[in-house]
């Protein structure tokens, strides 16, 4: 196991090493000079040529590329073209809104979402099961931010019940929650349902109600766990996706997450800081991958094995 | 013979028709069977793939899928109760406790993600009448499996570690472990290998004895049956065609004409001819079953009332027969038989 | 059932094929409710100019600003007192066409990589699939986001943007059938009869793999309207005053105090595109696979 963990770590480094270069080559197409971004039009030619020098821009791509990466490794993602501050600082001031939004809205998603799935899928056909599958229906078409500007019309301007933005109690978080948790929940709605319907259907059911077993232990015992993996890889890969920053949603309520943060720096050309954010995120997205395949092992003997016989 | 027939009936299944129904079809699974079967007995239930067999034994526990299976008509009396009728308290008692269940692919019968030690312990847990306490039931799933010939050190294995005739031994050992008084096998043996085969037929049978249990073997294989069933029904289409004791099945001059183009597709080496005679064509649409006589359009000896009426059954000793062939006579050769 | 599955699907029984399923999904009230509402929407973003005329969709009209509904104005004006029927009337016509074309455009792309990829497997795959992995890892909202910081916004970018974020996804989608079926008896019978690869792949594995394709490309567009809205919304998409839906709604976000009508309509013209086609797409996904309703 421990050998199988060490090596999807290293197995993560050409991932990342590949996502920094496209990110980077992408970036670099970018019309402008850092100099231009910086200093603005109203800067000598001279002045910009001086910067970009001292930038290190007119060095070719692979070796600035190259010197990125280093730095990276030393922690050092280089500084904001706006504000001139380290990237990686900035972006770990943001880091804790953002980590309570996806936090709260996965619970959030998973509490109701899970459950409810279970009941469609051993009350098949009855009304609980149309219901719930008509309302995720729904609930994934409706636009996030839709829903989000809707919620501030009926809560914050109608009836002032919350706060329409910012991020610093826990009320400011709740209709963020709700809106981020809205696809996923719908998503884990009829992933549950459609897996559990799968698992009731096979053969060690059957055995375990031929043992005299109850629904609810059988359902319990003996579906739950086999219907786990599907279930489990998305609320993770929605945890995942949300640690880069819920964008839109960030958007909507004025937060100040990592979300707000890469869309403010895309729109003033600040390259450090789109680079060192969406490389977060990457590496966010990989760690809580690598620790999916982890719980996949502890769920299924199947996959342990697997794991053991590839890792040794 | 006459040991069996002194013996208490355990189960008596009378006039059962099951029908799986969706929204586009309704497929008559089981169309009027009845048979018995008594204490320490083996009935074997043989028949094509399709034949309401295995719908058959599912009935009997009562474990049809929920949405589409149902029982229309008939009762099953276990020990005189009707099984139909029962709670699910009652049905929870009765299964894997009176009444367990072996079914046919031991590869996915068991619950990959939990350890063999915990499904067998389970099925006494749920029936701990005595109150063993955790240690006795440990006890006893060691017990149990090395009954089945495994190791009991290899209870804390998952089912992917096992082979798949060891896979069936884990099967039978969960069925067997709170000494089921009917213990109904459902083709056990189809997914094994044939030296495997052998080794599971042959343990199931010394186990059976030695609990006295009684039993019902669902399968196809006439070699099987020919070793270890007491009594044989022969399935068609839903129906029982051919019933009696292994004598009369394998001995006896009269036939159905499907049981007969049954051993027909069987090799044999003692046989001069040197082609299978296969029953031509193929079982009818469950969802559209000919009127009559279910196997008239597959008959080579099929008659014009054949086609109009469901045939009588007819009765030599222990001996019965559905077939209009033997109706005309049915008198006459009857009394000859008595 | 399992019968079915090792046969080889013969091609003169694909119009039958075609029809039962067909059959199927015409027995799904939703799935025909889904059908019957994206064919009015394209029908209206094919008919737009009759319906309305496009000046009144973009021609300013200061006086009769941030107007309620009224018999004039069906849905109400926005901030420029245009007409929001008229705006979204033609703004169907943007934001389908972005679903459609750019998930036409990377399921080409990507099924061409991933059946190329699948089918000869080896390093070929190897490399194809490690580049994929990439791909799949950067999401597709950053992806987009990232695409548009260097093109700058527009329709046209976003709609490369779009596009490129999905190409991995259908790659992956296509590829992982072609692997299912290529592996499956009824091809190495084919193998073994000596059909020729080409044919194998024209014959069998298309009309094998198309089900789940349609599928996910139905559901696809669903959510390429959506993300196509989201980046209009946060400023990297369509640029006013093109009707975009989700450009008309960003629009109306300052107005939100006091005409919420101008945000309220375009979210329930996005919604009902976005439901029918899931709806289409569900109901799509029981027709091809009878198994999952019994």
């Amino acid at each position: 196991m421990y050998k199988y963990v060490i090596k999807r770590v290293l197995l993560m480094i050409p991932v990342l090493l590949g996502i920094s270069f496209v990110v980077f080559f992408l970036m670099d197409l970018t019309p402008g000079t850092p100099a231009d971004i910086i200093m603005g039009d109203l800067a000598t030619s001279e002045a910009k040529a001086a910067l970009n020098e001292s930038l290190g821009w007119n060095r070719p791509f692979i070796q600035r590329f190259l010197d990125y990466i280093m730095g990276v490794f030393r922690g050092d993602f280089g500084s904001s073209y706006v504000s001139g501050l380290p990237v990686f600082e900035e972006l770990f001031s943001r880091f804790p809104t953002t980590f309570q939004l996806a936090l709260y809205s996965m619970i959030l998603a998973s509490l109701i979402g899970i459950p409810l799935g279970i009941a469609c899928a051993v009350k098949q056909y009855s009304l609980i099961d149309s219901c719930s599958t008509i309302f995720a229906l729904i609930f994934i078409s409706i636009p996030t931010f839709w829903l989000g500007l809707m919620m501030i019309i009926l809560f914050s301007v109608q009836l002032h019940w919350l706060p329409p933005n910012g991020s610093e109690t826990l009320a400011h978080f709740i209709m963020p929650a709700i809106t981020c948790a809205g696809t996923t929940l719908a998503t884990l709605i009829r992933m549950t349902r459609s897996t559990m319907l799968e698992v009731i259907r096979q053969d060690y059911i059957r055995t375990a109600y031929a043992k005299g077993a109850t629904k609810g232990r059988v359902i319990v015992n003996h579906a739950l766990q086999n219907a786990f993996i599907p279930i489990i890889t998305i609320v993770g890969v929605n945890f995942g996706y949300m640690l880069g920053g819920a964008v839109i949603t960030e958007n909507v309520f004025g937060m100040s997450g990592i979300g707000n943060l890469l869309l403010s720096s895309i729109r003033s050309k600040d390259i450090p800081m789109v680079m060192g954010g969406v490389l977060i995120v990457a590496v966010m997205f990989s760690i809580v991958n690598l620790l999916l395949d982890i719980c996949y092992a502890y769920v299924d003997p199947r996959v342990k094995a697997q794991y053991k016989k590839g890792g040794a | 013979m006459e040991e069996t027939r002194k013996s208490k009936t355990i189960l008596e299944v009378r006039n059962l028709n099951v029908v799986y129904e969706t929204d586009l079809e309704t497929v008559y699974a089981v169309n009027g069977v009845s048979f018995t079967v008594k204490e320490g007995e083996t009935l074997g239930l043989v028949g094509e793939t399709g034949a309401g067999k295995s719908t058959t034994a599912l009935s009997i526990l009562r474990l049809l899928a929920e949405n589409t299976g149902k029982i229309r008509e008939g009762s099953i009396l276990f020990d005189g109760e009707d099984i139909l009728e029962m709670d699910n308290l009652a049905l929870q008692k009765l299964r894997g406790e009176d009444i367990s269940m072996i079914f046919q692919d031991p590869m996915t019968s068991l619950n990959p993600v939990l350890t063999v030690g915990y499904q067998i312990a389970e099925v006494l847990e749920l029936h701990n009448h005595d109150h063993r306490s955790a240690k006795e039931i440990d006890q006893k799933v060691e017990e149990m499996l090395r009954l089945v010939g495994i190791p009991p050190e290899r209870k804390h294995e998952y089912p992917h570690q096992f082979s798949g005739g060891m896979k069936q031994r884990v099967v039978i050992a969960i069925a067997l472990a709170c000494e089921p008084r009917l213990l109904i096998a459902d083709e056990p043996t189809t997914a094994l290998d044939v030296t495997i085969q052998a080794q599971v037929i042959d343990m199931m049978e010394k186990l059976k004895d030695r609990l006295n249990t009684s039993m019902i073997l669902i399968t196809h294989d006439l070699g099987i049956v020919a070793e270890i069933c007491d009594q044989v029904a022969i399935m068609y289409a839903g129906e029982i065609i051919e019933r009696g004791t292994v004598y009369d099945i394998f001995e006896s001059q009269r036939h159905h004409p499907y049981t007969e183009g049954l051993f027909g597709s069987i090799p044999r080496l003692d046989d001069e001819t040197e082609r299978l005679k296969p029953i031509k064509g193929l079982m009818p649409d469950p969802t559209d079953l000919p009127k009559g006589c279910k196997f008239s359009p597959r008959c080579p000896q099929c008659m014009d009332i054949c086609r109009e009426k469901r045939p009588p059954v007819c009765r030599y000793g222990s001996h019965e027969i559905s077939c209009h062939l033997f109706g005309q006579s049915q008198e006459h050769e009857g009394r000859d038989e008595a | 059932m399992k019968k079915t599955k090792h046969e080889a699907p013969r091609t003169d029984k694909k119009r039958s094929q075609l029809l039962e399923v067909w059959g199927r999904l015409k027995k799904s009230k939703v799935a025909i409710a889904g059908l019957v509402i994206l064919a009015l929407l394209i029908l209206m973003a094919v008919f737009a100019d009759v319906l309305v005329d496009y000046e009144l969709a973009i021609a300013q009209n200061m006086p009769e600003k941030l107007q309620g509904p009224s018999p004039a104005h069906w849905l109400g004006t926005d901030g420029f007192g245009r007409d929001i029927l008229a705006r979204i009337i033609h703004g169907s016509r943007i934001s389908l066409s972005i679903g459609f074309v750019s998930v036409i455009v990377s399921l080409a792309v990507g099924g061409a990589i991933g059946s190329i990829a699948g089918y000869y497997g080896g390093t070929l795959d190897m490399i194809v699939m490690r580049f994929i992995d990439v791909l799949m890892a950067i999401p597709s909202m950053l992806m987009c986001i990232c695409v548009v910081t260097v093109l700058g916004p527009g329709m046209s970018n976003l709609l490369v943007a779009i596009t490129i974020s999905y190409v991995a996804t259908f790659c992956v989608i296509v590829r992982s059938s072609i692997l299912t079926i290529k592996n499956s008896d009824y091809i190495e019978a084919a193998r073994a009869t000596g059909v020729g690869t080409f044919r194998i792949i024209l014959k069998h594995i298309i009309p094998n793999t198309m089900g789940p394709i349609m599928v996910q490309a139905t559901l696809s567009i669903g959510s390429v309207i959506l993300s196509a809205a989201g980046l209009s919304f946060v400023g990297l998409g369509v640029m006013p005053p093109t009707p975009e839906w989700g450009a008309i709604l960003t629009e109306g976000k300052e107005f939100i105090r006091t005409a919420p009508h101008i945000v309220l309509f375009p979210g329930i013209a996005i919604m009902l595109a976005v439901m029918s086609l899931n709806f289409l797409g569900d109901g799509l996904r029981d027709a091809l696979d009878p198994r999952l309703k019994q």
